[in-house]
């Protein structure tokens, strides 16, 4: 056998006791039900899950995942183009922009958020960015921003300039360049990207909470108002079973039509 | 492609706005008075170093290791471990952060130094296999294997031929853990015991009266660390680069 | 590859200094006669500041740590997860969670041998519904919930002293402007207090009616803000729902803010001092109780946060400007139409789901 394969034991045990066993209990508490207490009995009951396909808790789920897709596609369309400048740059000059992008993150998340916020109560263009929708977008971008830049910049970086030069040379216009070109080179980092951006925004919740200020419920709230304030177990824990079957379903999915693809392709 | 540079520098500009809000925040001398007679944000700061330090340095070694295990394994099985090394980011924290203290009971442990590295430790692994997993892809078998034909034993060739080139990943995902260690609240507030205060927990627990300018400070101390060191390397490579024959 | 130095010599600088901070700690530590006794404390932030925990440390060879929480309920969920052996010696729940502790045997009864500071507490203090004796709680702060009124956005309400929930939640002139405290009993309280219902007999058509009210009216409302402060001090509300004594902190330095109790009432809350039932340092918990609310410790407490004590002797000491503050030391009158939250158990469920139902909409 490969010794290397002995190597695996660390990832084994973290898969077995850090990230398995935490879940199974998640999975087991949302079996389980609560009292007026708030003690959990277990068991195998349904009622939480249940309790979710009330149009009200659906209604979060779908508001989230709107406030996600929408965040998502803001971000990719803000970080292509800058990930393209920072590509045809050279090594060494790339490396100053993307340490100039990457220097105001050197500070706390929670600082640099509330910072973030005093911006925005300076109403930019005149308009009022904290209570609102577009606020909430606005931090996420701010806040995701890099995690988009680094993998697609990294893409990027592969697509030597030949290539765009020739498609240019035979007359593409820009536009032809990036759909044509760019596109079919880039598209699974850019799915990949998608999802690195769009699955943890859905279990956002300090930005909808602190920017949006509380004005509607996120699906990231919720949980939190679910664990922590009504100590609904049960139910926050079904909710989170349902949102990590969910991811698998994408990454699968996701897995499975770009490899098709490439099998089309070739 | 002018365009485009304006273009990044609008963006760098949106990015550096607050920052400059925690600047001018932070760089006044009350700021910095209160900062030092602040014992306990000193406290949770260090604590904070100390943490995350050991946490980049475990994840790292351990996040190495599983590098080099995942290619010697079938495609499938390799497809299937990474898979389940994203399911982390997919989590929300606060799912882990209970999730992980309930475990530690049935375990025995109670919440101390110990639990928090754990659990800083498994929600950084993933991150850091990820980094590393396309660094040990790169890496060119042709000088470790020319190092082996030369004699060198295993540990010789990890040493000097595969190492120098997977240092650029392995600063990565260190740097990756550290920062994401240092950052961490949610999973931090569930696992800790009392006698650990780190930086954000202490920052959280001051949000609601107001964040004192001692919290900005500190930033600003950070901040000038960071840049004091890029500069620091810029120049170095400027003249280590001329030293060159 | 300069990045990566960067930030390898980053890390390490990062190191360096965490080692350089080693150093003051290590020159105010004087060795103690005898090792120190541990006090732990699990609570509020504006509680007690460095200053005073170091002050007491001191006093009493002993050393205080202190863990912060934000709210109730996310100080319960961390006891509940920790099980009986908190390690806390010490926490502040408000007056319902007090009641709920003590229904699930969290709260060790109190021995008041040890508390010879009672004897300096106001009579109506000394029995509440919640804890009726005092058996496991002593109170520390007792604030109300009004509202904050920022004349700079609502010049026409300068100098008012009387304010109507239902002319804030029905005249158009508010229309977004207000904002309310991002706690369901909270907000319930003010609905069912105008519609003259009372939490301690509400049923669930009550409940209903109240947030139905709300729904009706929730055009007026900007939001729910998790933290009224910045909301208050940002110029984001012209009336906002918040605490006495974040109001009085906010108008130290902004003139514009005025703080008044709503004329149909107002919820009046305490948080207290209770001991978990496994603490390890009992002793000390009740010297810190007996050192924080004796005349002169609730006296700085109230000059400092804002809210009054149940110290009567403190509180003849006190000077005019506070003891006649309306704020801190609201009149008879005005207690009257005060009334404590209760946790309804019985209705949590509904109250839950009308509360995600209000935010959803």
């Amino acid at each position: 056998m490969d010794r290397r394969r002995l190597l695996i034991i660390p990832y084994a045990l973290w898969l077995l006791g850090l990230l398995a066993a935490p879940f199974t209990l998640i999975l087991i508490a949302s079996f389980a039900q609560k009292d007026d207490l708030g003690l959990l009995h277990y068991g195998l009951h349904f009622d939480s899950y249940a309790q979710l396909f009330d149009p009200l808790y659906f209604q979060i789920f779908l508001r989230t995942l709107l406030m996600a897709t929408l965040h998502s596609v803001l971000t990719l369309l803000v970080a292509y183009p800058a990930a393209f400048f920072l590509s045809r740059l050279p090594r060494k000059e790339a490396a100053f922009y993307l340490t100039l992008l990457l220097v105001p993150f050197w500070t706390n998340y929670l600082i640099r958020l509330l910072a973030f916020m005093d911006v925005l109560r300076l109403q930019p263009f005149g308009i009022e960015w904290t209570f609102q929708f577009h606020g909430i977008l606005a931090a996420m971008l701010y806040n995701y921003l890099p995690f988009a830049v680094l993998p697609l910049y990294s893409a990027l970086e592969k697509v030597p300039s030949s290539v765009i030069e020739a498609a240019q040379d035979l007359g593409a216009s820009r536009r032809k360049v990036l759909t044509k070109v760019l596109w079919p080179m880039t598209r699974r980092p850019v799915t990949a990207t998608f999802l690195l951006v769009f699955i943890p925004a859905l279990g956002e919740f300090l930005i909808p909470v602190l920017v949006g200020g509380g004005q509607n419920f996120y699906l990231g709230s919720f949980l939190q108002q679910q664990f922590l304030t009504f100590r609904n177990w049960p139910l926050g824990s079904a909710a989170i079973s349902l949102l990590v079957l969910l991811a698998i379903l994408m990454l699968l999915f996701s897995g499975k039509a770009l490899a098709e693809e490439e099998e089309m392709a070739t | 492609m002018k365009a485009l540079k304006i273009y990044f520098w609008a963006l760098l500009a949106f990015l550096w706005a607050p920052l400059f809000v925690v600047l001018v925040k932070g760089s006044t001398l009350t700021a910095f008075e209160k900062l030092l007679h602040n014992s306990e944000v000193i406290q949770a700061f260090r604590s904070s170093l100390v943490l995350a330090a050991a946490t980049a340095v475990i994840s790292t070694v351990l996040g190495l290791a599983t590098a080099f295990a995942l290619p010697a394994f079938p495609p499938r099985l390799r497809r299937i471990f990474t898979g389940s090394l994203l399911l982390p980011l997919v989590l929300p924290e606060i799912a882990f952060g209970i999730a992980y203290l309930v475990w530690y009971q049935q375990l025995g442990l109670a919440p101390g130094w110990f639990t928090l590295l754990l659990s800083h430790f498994a929600f950084t692994f993933c991150f850091v296999v990820l980094v590393l997993k396309t660094s040990v892809a790169k890496i060119d078998h042709s000088l470790s294997d020319s190092a082996r034909d030369l004699g060198a034993g295993s540990w010789g060739v990890f040493r000097h031929a595969l190492l120098p080139q997977l240092m650029p990943g392995i600063v990565a995902g260190a740097m990756m853990a550290f920062s994401l260690s240092l950052d961490d609240f949610l999973i931090t507030f569930f696992v800790k015991g009392i006698d650990q205060l780190t930086l954000p927990v202490k920052i959280y627990s001051m949000m609601h009266l107001r964040l004192g300018p001692e919290i900005y400070a500190l930033s600003v101390v950070l901040f000038a660390i960071s840049l004091i060191s890029v500069i620091f390397t810029q120049l170095w490579y400027a003249t280590s680069h001329r030293s060159r024959p | 590859m300069v990045r990566n130095l960067a930030s390898l010599s980053t890390l390490a600088c990062f190191l360096l200094l965490s080692a350089c901070t080693k150093a003051p700690e290590a020159s105010t530590s004087a060795a103690p006669a005898a090792a120190p006794a541990e006090l732990r404390i699990f609570t509020w932030s504006e509680y007690f500041d460095d200053e005073f925990l170091r002050a007491f440390s001191e006093r009493n060879n002993i050393k205080v740590k202190a863990d912060y929480f934000s709210n109730n309920e996310e100080m319960l969920a961390k006891l509940q997860l920790l099980g009986k052996d908190s390690g806390y010696d010490l926490i502040l729940p408000s007056d319902y969670m007090v009641r709920t502790l003590v229904e699930m045997n969290m709260l060790q009864p109190l021995d008041k041998a040890k508390l010879p500071v009672l004897a300096e507490f106001e009579a109506e203090a000394l029995n509440p519904d919640y804890d009726p004796g005092l058996k496991f709680s002593v109170p520390l702060a007792v604030g109300a919930t009004g509202i904050a009124v920022n004349t700079k956005l609502l010049p026409k309400l300068s100098g008012v002293k009387e304010l109507r929930w239902t002319e804030i939640l029905e005249n158009p002139a508010y229309r977004g402007k207000i904002t309310m405290l991002d706690d369901p009993k909270e907000v319930l309280q003010v609905v069912l207090i105008i519609q003259g219902k009372k939490i301690t007999t509400a049923t669930e058509a009550d409940v209903k009616e109240a947030f139905a009210y709300l729904k009706q009216h929730k055009g007026q409302i900007k939001g729910f803000p998790s933290e009224t402060r910045p909301v208050v001090e940002a110029d984001e509300c012209g009336i906002c729902m918040i605490y006495s004594g974040d109001a009085l902190s906010v108008a130290k330095e902004k003139k514009e803010i005025h703080f008044v109790l709503p004329s149909e009432g107002a919820t009046i809350w305490t948080d207290n001092l209770a001991i978990p039932t496994n603490a390890r340092n009992v002793d000390g918990a009740y010297k810190f109780v007996n050192d924080l609310l004796a005349e002169a410790g609730a006296k700085s407490f109230t000059q400092r946060t804002g809210y009054r004590t149940a110290n009567k002797k403190a509180r003849a000491s006190l000077p005019k400007e506070i003891t006649e503050n309306r704020v801190i030391y609201p009149t008879l009158e005005d207690r009257k139409k005060m009334s404590f939250l209760v946790h309804r158990k019985d209705l949590a469920a509904l109250i839950d789901r009308e509360w995600a139902l209000l935010k959803s909409q």
